[in-house]
């Protein structure tokens, strides 16, 4: 009887720890996006390629793939390189690279 | 003719008879004036008219009606051997015709729909009670008793689950309690809920106070509303799949189920339509554990893969990263403190929140370092559908309670699969731990874990976001690599100050610069994380010592907290209507959503200006020092390109 109170408690512990961290996110990023300047939202409806959304979201997989040659790929990158590819007719020979490239240096 | 032949036609005659006999509905007075009974006749027609033919075949026996007496806010009842009983006061309208043009403040419009439904409400308590089963549920019932009787409650096969003690027609079969709100406790094989959850936008709050109740109202709208397959889409397709038969003049639906989109950016209109027929697949999603005390079980939710307009279902559809959403269930706290002993008690609502695909990805792998695992479930089309029908009714009724340990995400997540697949295999899983439930899925078939086999692969198409902390560490590696930097160590290398790292930009060529630009990225971050415990912290304290300087700040962070409930509550948008929302009532909808969203935008406008102003000097002038570093080596990495004459996107 006692022993198994005692491992409720702890379990309520461990659970309460858990999801503070869970229901404060919500909380913390209001915070995080008053203090943070660098956030840019972009509208649904633009035309030009190098506003669209999804390759503005797929800035940090290009950094990743042009530091290491290509070894780390995320799939938001991968989103973007169709995305150019389908949009810009010159984009469609050019290797992945020169893409992640192009994207870097929006 | 002979004498054996002459009694197989007897029998014949009687089987005839029998099969022939129907549900009778019989008016038991005399007293009634010759227009009362007529009016009253007339009514009773109506009624069987609207029923299913199942419905009037299986509950074959004669049904007294007669007018009472009773309290003036009933409109009738039902009893075992007085049949129904209407209020007598209600029979001069009905008489007289004012019945049918005397509005009532319920759904049902007017007085004499409001008899025409308590007629079928009635009578379905009468069809529910008459335990009126199909000769292969009567078997199924009789198989899992048996079973129970020889191997107890551990030895019972799944399908028995909730199928051993049966008394009602519709009212306690297993699917119908998880449609209506009533699920299964975690851990408790099979026990149900006694609060229902399903709280907001009922037609009628009546139909909460037991699941007998709940089949009785629901039954009155489902034949009388042609509109109540667009409102409840899931209960409608459970009733018409009992009777076999759908009513007639059905109301069309629209394309798409009204939902609410609870991402950050309130500069956009949160009102949007989900589709299910633009739904490729369902994936469960976990943020995996880290090392962290605090989140050692992971979060659940679901990943709704979403087509783009013109794109045919298909694989592609992987791709169309910007149309994913995200379900999450979250306790709703409209304030900066948390209360571990609220969250016990459940003193926080849990409601479904609907969020951009990657809103998620950015909060889970950039901002907590957690990584995510996106594992597609293995639904038929039909499956997947009905449980994005199913997420998007949660979205608009459902205001639960959190409860830490027996309802968090993932026993939420669980009873959303569970009653919106209706995939037998669900029907008995049992599971309080996020990567618990993964566990269980695959292990069933439920998911399919291979798509994590090859890590790369699983990168490069979405089923695996992995944790920016790994990423870190594969830039300092570059970094280490392309320039002569001291440190050994990436945590040394971010908590060096902002102008130290500045110098070596420089030096720095493109694939050094690229690794340079996710590591100032990282110790941006680290920055406003700091800030925003040190907000949180003076804030809290400074709630109860009444520090002035926080003001204004302090008021606009709790009023967006408290007025961003909505995108979680969406229901509260709206008055009138039941269920789902319909097309006439998206007009108000839209304008609704936009005020509260633009009230919100200004909040947080208010609070962006405030915001930095409460910054400890040395803080601020660090988070400054690390924006101006990104917009360094933002221009270094544009010069790098242009020097090298790389491709230019238009």
């Amino acid at each position: 009887m006692y022993r198994s109170l005692l491992s409720a408690v702890v379990v309520v512990a461990l659970f309460a720890g858990s999801v503070q961290a869970q229901t404060l996110v919500a909380s913390s990023n209001v915070i995080i996006r008053a203090v943070d300047r660098t956030f840019d939202f972009t509208s649904d409806t633009t035309t030009s390629i190098r506003d669209s959304k999804i390759v503005l979201a797929a800035r940090d997989d290009a950094a990743s793939f042009v530091a290491t040659q290509g070894a780390i790929r995320g799939v938001q990158l991968e989103a973007a390189l169709g995305a150019i590819r389908s949009r810009v007719p010159e984009a469609q020979g050019a290797s992945d690279l020169v893409l992640a490239e192009a994207i870097l240096a929006l | 003719m002979s004498l054996p032949r002459a009694w197989l036609l007897m029998l014949a005659l009687l089987v005839s008879v029998g099969s022939q006999a129907e549900l009778r509905l019989v008016l038991s007075e005399s007293d009634l004036s010759l227009a009362e009974r007529q009016a009253t006749q007339v009514l009773l027609d109506e009624a069987l008219q609207a029923l299913p033919p199942r419905f009037k075949q299986q509950l074959d026996r004669r049904v007294k009606l007669r007018w009472r007496d009773l309290p003036a806010e009933v409109y009738g009842r039902a009893g075992r051997f007085s049949g129904i009983e209407l209020n007598a006061l209600l029979l001069p309208a009905l008489t007289d015709g004012r019945a049918a043009t005397a509005r009532t403040e319920r759904p049902h419009g007017s007085v004499r729909r409001e008899l025409l439904a308590t007629v079928l409400h009635e009578l379905t308590h009468l069809y529910d009670r008459a335990q009126l089963w199909s000769p292969a549920q009567k078997s199924l019932l009789q198989h899992c008793r048996q079973r129970l009787n020889s191997f107890g409650p551990v030895g019972l096969p799944d399908d028995c689950r909730g199928q051993t003690a049966r008394r009602f027609t519709l009212s306690d079969d297993p699917q119908l309690l998880d449609l209506a709100g009533w699920p299964q406790r975690v851990g408790s094989r099979g026990q149900r809920e006694a609060e229902n959850g399903q709280l907001a936008r009922s037609p009628d709050s009546y139909e909460l106070s037991n699941p007998r109740e709940f089949v009785a109202v629901n039954m009155e709208y489902f034949l009388l509303d042609p509109a109540y397959a667009c409102r409840r889409p899931s209960l409608a397709r459970h009733l018409a799949r009992h009777f076999a038969w759908t009513p007639p003049d059905q109301a069309q639906c629209d394309d798409g189920h009204a939902y609410l989109n609870a991402g950050r950016d309130f500069a956009r209109q949160p009102l949007g339509r989900l589709e299910p027929a633009r739904v490729y697949a369902v994936d469960y999603l976990l943020a995996e554990a880290n090392d962290a005390w605090a989140s050692r079980w992971g979060h659940s939710m679901l990943r709704l893969v979403i087509c783009a307009p013109g794109r045919a279902l298909g694989p592609d559809c992987r791709l169309d990263l910007d149309q994913h959403l995200v379900l999450s269930y979250r306790a709703f706290v409209g304030d900066v403190q948390l209360s571990s002993w609220d969250g016990l008690t459940g003193a926080y609502p849990s409601r479904l929140f609907v969020l951009p695909l990657e809103q998620v990805i950015e909060e889970y792998t950039k901002i907590e370092l957690r990584s995510l695992a996106s594992i597609p479930l293995q639904l038929t089309r039909e499956q997947l559908e009905n449980l994005v029908t199913r997420a998007a009714e949660q979205h608009w009724s459902y205001d639960g309670d959190y409860y830490f340990i027996s309802n968090n995400c993932a026993v939420e997540t669980l009873k959303l699969l569970r009653s919106g697949s209706q995939h037998p295999d669900l029907h008995a899983l049992d599971s309080i731990m996020p990567n618990g439930l993964l566990d269980s899925l695959l292990a069933r078939g439920l998911a399919d874990g291979s798509v994590l086999d090859d890590p790369r692969e699983a990168l490069r198409l979405g089923y695996r976001f992995d944790s920016f902390r790994e990423r870190y560490q594969a830039m300092f590696a570059v970094l280490q690599q392309r320039l002569p930097i001291e440190q050994s160590r990436v945590e040394d290398w971010l908590e060096q100050p902002a102008t130290a790292r500045q110098p070596w930009f420089a030096k720095a060529d493109l694939r050094a610069s690229a690794a340079l630009l996710l590591l100032e990225q990282a110790a941006l971050r680290r920055q406003l994380l700091l800030a925003q415990e040190e907000l949180k912290q003076r804030y809290l304290s400074g709630r109860a010592g009444q520090d002035a300087s926080l003001g204004k700040a302090g008021g606009a962070l709790e009023q967006i907290l408290a007025n961003s409930g909505f995108l979680s509550r969406p229901a509260e948008l709206l008055e009138g209507g039941y269920g789902l929302p319909q097309s006439s009532e998206w007009q108000r909808l839209e304008a609704e959503s936009r005020n509260r969203q633009q009230h919100l935008r200004r909040l947080s406008d208010d609070l962006d200006q405030e915001v930095r102003s409460l910054l400890e000097p040395e803080r601020l002038a660090e988070l400054e020092a690390s924006e101006n570093n990104l917009a360094q080596l933002g221009a270094h990495l544009r010069g790098l390109h242009k020097a090298s004459g790389g491709l230019t996107l238009p």
